[in-house]
């Protein structure tokens, strides 16, 4: 047992009566890459918190380098060399990259200054570990992308001399290529004997870059296997807890021949939509995909309404849209998931009632007072279809996990019946159970002549449920693939990286 | 039948009913006055005003912001109330005109907070002293001394219900009802609970809080004619200090300062609160400046409490 770096025994946890972990067992070696994988709610982010002192155990052991360790605070794991990176990342974004690299320890000159220009060399020495280049030293954070501000976590961690470094879901907010750099950089630890426990959703990933693999499901480790030992969809099956298959869920039902329900000409939004043009058809999945930053999320909040255009034009059923705001678009018959469930997605303090009705309380009220009795009907109706897992429609939604409060937004769309549903990054940080219920609700209203612009990072999702995709790059549409045609992996990451000619699917 | 009860007490309106409960049974016990038919109507004359801008209040910090200027804005409305009376303006146009004014008043914080983008803390502050000194303005520093039938809505008894709490108690019925069975009510919850998601959600978010400034201003109008018409006289300073007051039954009555939470009930049972610790303290015979710094403990406490148990769910 002296090998092993740390040790997890009969872990478990209780939250005011509720198990959130039990009985969980894994360990990990010096110099491993550990994915911790399960749906949400599975307990991942639970254990997380224990080991780096956030949370204390009910029950259970840790044992570091074989020796029995109690996390009182946050500051013990970290003294002995545990650093966690959170999901929402914690860098204080009005002060400097190297002011944050080494936060709660600058360096000081003999009178007792801080000393800025070993600050500057040293955070430039921290930078190159992760591929930074000396000039981010002294960039504000607020000025860098989700991505770097990712890279300074790591490199704040790595100057507290991690020995374990816990990164919960580091790849939910990266683009493809980003994730190779983190990826790369996780390598490069892992050669330098750092070991990396991460939590992720993305079985390429999982298997990209891992030693090994534990599964958590309802707060049980299930499996702890070596990587070359276990299949993905045998993970998948244990992480959902039945039998998984990969299989296309959306056939395509567009009507290519009608007219189209919403045709965009070259819309403008500033600098970050570059004359967008394309048509969305009746019963059509549209997706639009491309790097992070490529102005995919700004285009359909152009359209949307939630920004205004600079120029362009946009026609619902051939006819011209005059007025342009959200809720002229909602009253046509728009709706929206936004992109950041608890952001701009929920009211987390509100009931799942309240979640799902107050876009519809129009449709439902006479004189401005609501008709309780047929909200509830019509409520019950979408926590049914939607299958969302909700002791009561009156429990605060905030207590759901996240792929049922995403359920619940999408709930509050379909409750206004919407002609065109819009949806931004719906099964991101979703486990992949409720990522399958969300596919074939998409293919249903698809197939009851629903039209569905969907904005998504994950290839795989373009892939098997696109029937075009629209390809951004920096504010450019560069291309619109067509399923049985020329959207492949190949394509789209040619027309996501490069600037080329616009190819029309149609 | 365990279960129920745990979440009846985990209700804040419920738990803040359960500390009036047992502060009147204390004060009863020590004093047999208190659970007198003159005192009970007494007490509820007195928080007739706290309750009502306490209601006021409570509708701004459920979308998320905070009003300031209700006390010294009641205060202008009171010597509205009173210049409209001596310039012989008709008593049954007097309460629309003051009720009016202030809603006018509320629109301007509401349109600085929404249009202009100030902090409503600021914007509040800036317009409460507007309002102080356009009322000293006005009266030179000096009561004014007015008759006029609408001080019946502050002096007047309905049997022995003074009018002053039957309004109160409207106020509060009404705008339970709001909050929880029309489109407004449901909306301003939303504006409070997640800004960015009401607005794609398709709320006119700026027209609700604009809105709900409006009518907590209308609701200091209200107070204005009560308090004034109580005394027959009105001055500047009358409603100096209420807004922390306002605030205060707020916060006891279980409504997140973050807006997106709360109740009116537990709103009124706040106020309610409030007006028997100063009853008890007058029949107890004990200085009168206790009394605010137990009031100062017990907003403490009714935070603490919520905070305490948060924190505990979180470990």
């Amino acid at each position: 047992m002296a090998d092993l770096l740390i040790k997890v025994s009969n872990l478990s946890k209780n939250f005011s009566g509720v198990h959130a972990l039990s009985n969980v067992n894994f360990e990990v070696y010096p110099g491993e890459i550990h994915a911790i994988v399960g749906e949400n709610g599975a307990g991942k982010s639970t254990l997380m918190n224990i080991l780096s002192g956030v949370y204390r155990q009910t029950s259970g052991e840790v044992f570091w380098n074989g020796k029995l360790a109690h996390f009182r605070n946050v500051k013990e794991p970290r003294d002995i060399g545990i650093v966690m990176i959170h999901q929402e990342l914690s860098l204080a974004q009005h002060l400097s990259v190297m002011e944050n690299i080494y936060m709660g320890n600058l360096p000081k000159t003999r009178s007792g200054m801080i000393d800025y220009k070993q600050l500057k060399n040293n955070a430039i020495e921290q930078l190159k570990r992760v591929r930074l280049d000396a000039s981010f030293a002294t960039k504000m954070v607020n000025e860098l992308s989700i991505s770097q501000q990712q890279m300074v976590e790591i490199a704040k961690a790595l100057t507290l001399q991690a020995k374990l470094l816990i990164m919960d879901e580091p790849t939910s907010c990266l683009t493809a290529v980003e994730t190779e750099v983190l990826l790369d950089i996780m390598k490069d630890l892992r050669s330098h004997g750092v070991s990396i426990l991460f939590i992720s959703h993305r079985m390429e990933e999982v298997f990209g870059i891992s030693d090994r693999i534990t599964v958590l499901r309802d707060g049980s480790s299930v499996a702890s296997a070596l990587r070359q030992d276990i299949e993905v969809n045998e993970v998948l099956s244990l992480m959902v807890g039945r039998e998984y298959s990969d299989s296309q869920v959306h056939t395509c039902c567009a009507n290519y021949e009608a007219e189209p329900i919403l045709k965009v000409e070259n819309l403008c939004y500033g600098d970050l939509i570059k004359n967008a043009s394309f048509e969305l058809y009746p019963s059509e999945v549209l997706f639009i995909t491309g790097l992070v930053g490529a102005g995919r999320s700004e285009l359909i909040e152009t359209i949307f309404g939630g920004r205004k255009m600079s120029s362009g034009k946009i026609f619902y059923e051939g006819k011209e849209i005059k007025a342009h705001g959200t809720k002229d678009m909602m009253e046509l018959g728009m709706s929206l998931v936004p992109e950041g469930r608890k952001i701009q997605g929920i009211f987390s303090n509100l009931p799942v009632a309240d979640n799902i009705q107050i876009s519809a309380l129009k449709k439902f009220s006479k004189a401005g007072v609501l008709n309780i009795k047929q909200l509830r009907v019509e409520i019950k109706k979408q926590v049914d279809a939607l299958r969302i897992k909700t002791p009561s429609v009156q429990q605060l939604i905030r207590n759901l996990s996240g792929g049922n409060q995403q359920k619940a937004v999408l709930g509050r769309c379909l409750m206004c019946s919407p002609r065109i549903l819009i949806l931004d990054e719906p099964t991101n940080g979703i486990d992949v159970g409720t990522k399958q219920d969300i596919y074939k609700i998409i293919d249903r209203l698809a197939h009851e002549g629903v039209s569905v612009i969907c904005v998504s990072s994950e290839m795989a999702e373009v892939l098997s449920m696109a029937d075009r995709a629209i390809v951004m790059h920096e504010g450019k549409i560069n291309g619109i693939l067509k399923r049985d045609g020329n959207l492949t992996q190949d394509t789209i990451v040619k027309y996501e990286t490069r600037i080329t000619d616009c190819v029309p699917a149609i | 039948m365990k279960q129920t009860v745990k979440n009846l007490l985990s209700n804040k309106a419920v738990s803040a009913f359960l500390v009036l409960f047992a502060m009147s049974m204390f004060v009863g016990l020590k004093s047999p006055y208190f659970f007198t038919q003159q005192n009970f109507f007494n007490v509820l004359r007195q928080i007739s005003i706290y309750g009502i801008l306490a209601v006021a209040e409570a509708l701004v910090i459920i979308t998320g912001n905070i009003d300031l200027s209700v006390g010294y804005l009641f205060g202008l409305c009171g010597v509205f109330t009173a210049v409209l009376a001596n310039a012989a303006v008709p008593a049954f146009l007097i309460l629309p005109l003051v009720m009016l004014f202030g809603a006018l008043i509320g629109c301007f914080s509401g349109f600085l907070v929404t249009k202009v983008g100030i902090s409503a803390f600021i914007a509040t502050l800036g317009v409460q002293n507007i309002c102080r000194g356009s009322a000293l303005l006005i009266t030179g520093g000096n009561a004014i001394s007015y008759k006029s039938g609408i001080s019946v809505l502050g002096a007047g008894y309905l049997g022995s219900w003074p009018v002053s709490a039957l309004i109160m108690i409207s106020v509060g019925v009404f705008f339970a009802w709001v909050m929880k069975y029309t489109q407004f009510g449901r909306n301003v919850f939303a504006s409070g609970s997640n800004i960015r998601s009401a607005k794609l959600a398709g709320i006119a978010v700026d027209r609700v809080r604009i809105t709900v400034f409006a009518i907590c201003g209308a609701l200091c109008g209200l107070c204005g004619i009560i308090q004034s018409g109580n005394l027959h006289s009105a001055e500047a300073a009358a409603g100096a200090g209420f807004e922390l007051n306002a605030i205060a039954a707020v916060v006891i009555g279980g409504t997140s300062m973050a807006g997106g939470e709360g109740t009116i009930i537990g709103v009124l049972i706040g106020a309610a609160i409030m007006g028997v610790l100063k009853n008890a303290f007058v029949l107890l015979r004990i200085s009168a400046y206790w009394q605010i710094i137990v009031l100062g403990f017990v907003v403490i406490l009714a935070v603490l409490a919520d905070s305490l148990k948060q924190k505990r769910a979180e470990r």
